[in-house]
């Protein structure tokens, strides 16, 4: 019985991402949903790792452009428009405080192009440039897009690569 | 060669999981006189109003009774009876003398003064009871007089201030003057005097320290010169997560009564378990949820000078008071 509860916790760890629905957006922020428990203690120290980034908005929530809110496990973060977010520095920030990044949600603003191949949207103030997945933004080429909603997976930052390009799905 | 390697590799996990399966069903002797509390009263709702609070981290009482709760998410402290009616509040953000920067768990000394961790300013600030800041100490390091997000502060009879340092995970001390004392403990897993990320500290009436050994999952006990006496929380105090009796999922505070029984806030299980002063389980109450005795995500606890307990219920932005505990004598392990 004691096994069955120690893999049902592990197994619970992989699922916990997908009990909760996509959070919604405005501009300039990224919302990422974690998982892993951590207490208020811990929330506080991702607080404060992601609140030296230089790429936040600290006039926003409470001056260091932060917002976690533990029982949604969603961080906010306010991003300073003029800026490339740093999915890879943002995953560490988290990473060291006690949680495990899953998903990063943001809107982002611009004309989908091809070149070589690939679908990229380049945000129009940042400057950050995505890869779509092919299946689902075929059909958006050529068009300029205002607040698209991106989802970044974990899956999908080189913790080696710094602010190059990202690649990313369309929320549903 | 590689591959015998890896399969001898796979049968020890194996092996250690079903050694650790078999110890954590092993029975834990409770005391059958010791009832659970009654639930009294609360107080408190989500908000920033006179009265309210958001996610509440810490609770302390003095000696009129009087409770004082840090209100990080709102920068401030709230004072009331002890029946909940709002007294006063102070405090707003800041690093100035009397402003605050996530205030987390405090306690007042024997000279009635009120000692407050300030987690994001990485100091001790010290208060009368009135709210009048009298001082400062400790900044940012893992020096000797410095701290890393300090998350809570006991004081002992003499006044030495004991400081469960979260992110340096030791406890930092200091004398009465505020100057600096060797540190207890230091990073590590399973063993005596190491610390993952301490979160509270409490001084029992008989002056012994007790930590909060948060991500060890266990309460570990010294004496006041920092010799380890006792640890538990999990199987043999290894510090295992667990929602055993007895075992822990992030053992966030630690407070002990008048007859020297220690409890501990068992956050992550949303209860607190309480037990003798060698570590033995007497009682565990509450339940996740957010009717009287249950809990989501306790922070603190404290006990007024009749007995009373006092549960910061911190995801339900509450305190809930509950009646005292009766006095028995515990039972030991067969």
């Amino acid at each position: 019985m004691n096994l069955l509860l120690i893999f049902i916790s592990i197994f619970s760890n992989f699922v916990m991402a997908s009990e909760y629905d996509e959070p919604s957006l405005f501009s300039n922020e990224v919302k990422i949903r974690v998982s892993g428990i951590v207490c208020s203690f811990c929330a506080y120290g991702v607080e404060r790792n992601l609140s030296e980034l230089d790429f936040l908005d600290k006039t926003k929530f409470g001056d260091d452009g932060v917002l976690i809110d533990i029982g949604e496990q969603l961080i906010t973060i306010a991003t300073d428009s003029s800026k490339k977010v740093n999915f890879s520095k943002v995953c560490q920030a988290i990473l060291k405080g006690g949680y495990e990044p899953q998903k990063f949600y943001l809107n982002v603003s611009g004309k989908i192009i091809e070149r070589d191949g690939k679908i990229l949207l380049t945000d129009n103030t940042s400057t950050q440039t995505f890869q779509l997945h092919e299946n689902e933004a075929q059909k958006l080429v050529g068009s300029t897009v205002n607040n698209l909603k991106v989802i970044v997976g974990l899956s999908e930052i080189d913790p080696l690569e710094e602010g190059n390009i990202v690649r990313a799905s369309l929320s549903k | 060669m590689q591959q015998m390697r890896k399969v001898f590799v796979l049968f020890k996990v194996f092996f250690i999981f079903i050694f650790i399966a078999i110890l954590d069903s092993s029975p834990i002797i409770g005391s059958e006189n010791l009832s659970t509390p009654s639930f009294i009263s609360e107080w408190g709702s989500k908000g920033s109003a006179l009265g309210k609070f958001i996610r509440p981290i810490g609770i302390t009482v003095d000696r009129f009774d009087k409770i004082y709760v840090t209100d990080p998410e709102n920068q401030r402290i709230q004072k009331f009876h002890s029946d909940g009616t709002f007294i006063k509040t102070w405090g707003k953000n800041g690093k100035k003398k009397g402003q605050l920067n996530r205030p987390m768990h405090l306690c007042v000394g024997h000279n009635d003064k009120l000692y407050v961790a300030e987690y994001s300013n990485d100091r001790i600030q010290v208060f009368d009871l009135e709210g009048n800041s009298l001082s400062v100490f400790g900044t940012k390091g893992d020096g000797s007089t410095e701290l890393h997000a300090p998350g809570g502060v006991a004081i002992d009879k003499t006044g030495r201030v004991f400081v469960a340092d979260f992110y340096n995970h030791r406890v930092q001390r200091f004398t009465k003057e505020y100057k600096d004392l060797p540190p207890i403990g230091k990073k590590g897993r399973f063993f005596s005097g190491r610390f993952d990320y301490p979160t509270d500290v409490v001084i029992s009436r008989d002056q012994f320290l007790y930590v909060a050994d948060a991500y060890n999952n266990r309460i570990q006990k010294f004496t006041l010169e920092g010799k380890f006496l006792k640890k538990w929380g999990g199987v043999f105090g290894s510090g295992l997560s667990g929602k055993r009796q007895g075992s822990f999922s992030i053992a966030t505070a630690v407070e002990v009564d008048h007859y020297n029984r220690v409890y501990v806030v068992d956050f992550g299980n949303h209860r607190i378990q309480v037990f003798d002063d060698e570590g033995h389980f007497l009682l565990s109450f509450g339940s996740e949820g957010d009717g009287p005795l249950q809990f989501k995500y306790p922070n603190d606890i404290t006990i007024d000078s009749h007995g009373y307990i006092y549960v910061l219920d911190s995801g339900n932005h509450r305190i809930q008071k509950f009646s005292p505990l009766p006095v028995v004598t515990s039972r030991r392990r067969k």
